[in-house]
Order: C-alpha cells, then structure tokens, then sequence
C-alpha cells in the first residue's frame, strides 16, 4: 500500500487488505491498547506496591498524593488516547457482541466488592468508633464506592481493568494508613497482595512499551501515505 | 462465460467505484471513523472524499455524524448494516467471478 489511493486510483486486493489491517491497528489505541498510558499504570502500580511492601512511613501529602494517582492515571491514558495515539482522527476499535457482557459482569463484581469492602470500614467504625480511624476509613471508602463507575466508563479494555483496579486497591490501602508493618497487626494478605501487585506492573511496563513500538511503526505507514498523496 | 459476465454485470455501481471501496472497506473495520482519518489513508482531496460520501449516504450505506469537539467541527463516519452487506456481497461476487476466470 506504498500509493494512496488519489494518485494510484485502482486499489488492489493486497492494498484493500492492508487497509484493514492499517484501520484495526490504529482503532486498537482507542481502547485495547494504551501504549504510553499503560507505562504509567505500571509505574504508579510498582511505586505505589514498592511502598506498601517496604511500609514507607508517609506523611499526609504524600498520602494525598497517592489517593490522587489513579486519576492522574486516568486523565493521562485518555489525554494520550485522544491527542496522541489518534492523532489523525478518531477511529474507534469495533466491539465484539461478548465484550459488552464481560464488561457488566466486572462491573457488577467490582461493585459487590467494592460495597462489601465500604460496608466492612464502616461497619468497624461503629464498634469503635475514633476520628483517627473515622478519617482513614473515610479515605477508603471514597476512593473504593466510585469504582463500579469508573471501571464502566473508564476501564473498559482488559488491561485498563487489572492496572486500575490494583492502582485504586493499593491507593486505598495507602491512603487508609494500613501501611503499618506486620507487628503493627497488618494481614499478610497485604503482603501477597502488593508482591502481586510488583509484578503485574512490570508486565504493564513491558505490554505498554511493545505497544507504543507497534504505534511508532503505524504512525509512520500512516505518514507516509500522506505524503504520497 | 456468461455466468462469469453477469457476475460482473451485476455487480454494485455504487461500491465498485475505487474510492467507495475504500471508504466502506475502511468504515467496515471499525465502529466509527473521523473524515480526518479516512482523509490520510485514501490521499482523496477533501471535496473528492465529501463527494463520495454523499453517494454513499444517499445510498445508505453510511450514516455522518458532524459534531464539535470543542469549538472544532468534525465529522464522523459509520458504516450502516445495508453498507457492511452491499460490501460483503460485492467481495463475494467479485471473488467468484475471479475464480470462474481462472
């Protein structure tokens, strides 16, 4: 498809092929694939699972901060969608019939779990009840409520679920003040969790630099059929 | 040798055009496309594509959707279940007259 078609006016069978190609490729970045925003996802998840394994004592700002990081997150994978991976107009990715399905279902599990979690917080605080607490548990319960939401509008891609759905869990927890060490009465599970969370940001890191390679090639087939033009 | 005529005799006039086969082989592979994309991979100039365009509305075989994104104006592009069949059928009936060729 070296020729565009308003000069080379008889597009082939191998031409109209490799449009295809050309056109499901680029759509890709308007959902499944993220490039750069997924290098982010994975080192915000790395940092913020980095801190919670070592129990970095951290200070009320930088606590903020991270309760923070998931929506700078996601300001900056759909700022990179919109004004970088399409930047030759919008072409958005075809849905397959099944995708829709999948997306209620994790949408109704993280709800249920997210209500769960919240109604657990809120349930201790009414045992015992302390403004220490009651401001921790607060943090969690805010970051946690709105995920069903976000993960309906803004998660809808497989990877973007598992980076946002550990980014907002491990900001939670942070935020919460739960980044005591074990003697302190921390679950272990919180443990496993952030070493989990450690190597799911390294795939991230790694499928977010293949992609944006593969971009890179695009951009340039896509070029030069401009100037060919 | 006749039958392989009528298969190119009967083949849609309003598909067969190269750069409408560009453009509904595009929009078939995609829920919606900008006319900025659309612009860059067919090399047509602006009225060219516009024009097309409109023939393939007319025909059915896409719906445009214009818009403002902020205060730019866009265009946006969908290929109508007439349009995804109209190319289908076209593809087949091309390829099988191909065949009976060789």
């Amino acid at each position: 498809m070296g020729d565009a078609i308003g000069k080379h006016f008889q597009p082939s069978l191998k031409d109209l092929s490799e449009l295809e190609k050309l056109t499901r490729a680029y759509g890709k970045f308007s959902r499944d694939s993220m490039g750069l925003g997924h290098v982010l996802g994975g080192g915000l998840v790395f940092m913020s699972a980095y801190l919670l394994d070592h129990h970095i004592h951290l200070g009320v700002f930088g606590r903020l901060l991270l309760g923070l990081g998931p929506f700078i997150w996601i300001l900056g994978k759909e700022w990179l969608r919109e004004h970088y991976y399409q930047f030759s107009g919008r072409v958005q990715q075809r849905r397959r019939g099944w995708e829709d399905i999948v997306l209620a279902l994790l949408t109704g599990i993280t709800g249920l779990f997210s209500l769960t979690a919240s109604g657990f917080v809120i349930h201790g605080l009414l045992q015992d009840f302390s403004w220490r607490m009651a401001l921790s548990g607060l943090a969690f319960v805010v970051l946690l409520l709105p995920l069903p939401f976000i993960v309906w509008r803004y998660l809808r891609a497989p990877y973007e679920f598992v980076v946002g759905v550990f980014l907002f869990m491990l900001s939670a927890i942070l935020l919460s003040g739960t980044s005591l060490p074990p003697a302190h009465g921390r679950a272990e599970i919180v443990y496993l969790f952030a070493d989990l969370a450690l190597v799911v940001a390294l795939v991230m890191v790694l499928v977010g630099f293949v992609e944006h390679m593969e971009f890179l090639k695009l951009r340039r087939k896509i070029h030069a059929l401009k100037e060919a033009a | 040798m006749r039958a392989d005529l009528e298969g190119f005799l009967t083949l849609d006039r309003v598909v067969h055009e190269p750069a409408r086969l560009v453009i509904l082989t595009v929009l078939a592979q995609a829920e919606e496309v900008e006319f900025k994309f659309l612009e860059a991979v067919s090399g047509l100039t602006k009225g060219n594509l516009s024009s097309h365009i409109g023939k393939l509305e007319e025909a059915g075989y896409l719906v445009v959707k214009k818009f403002f994104r902020g205060k730019v104006p866009a265009t946006s592009l969908k290929i109508t279940r007439a349009g995804r069949s109209a190319l289908k059928k076209y593809r087949d009936q091309l390829n099988q007259a191909l065949q009976g060729k060789e």
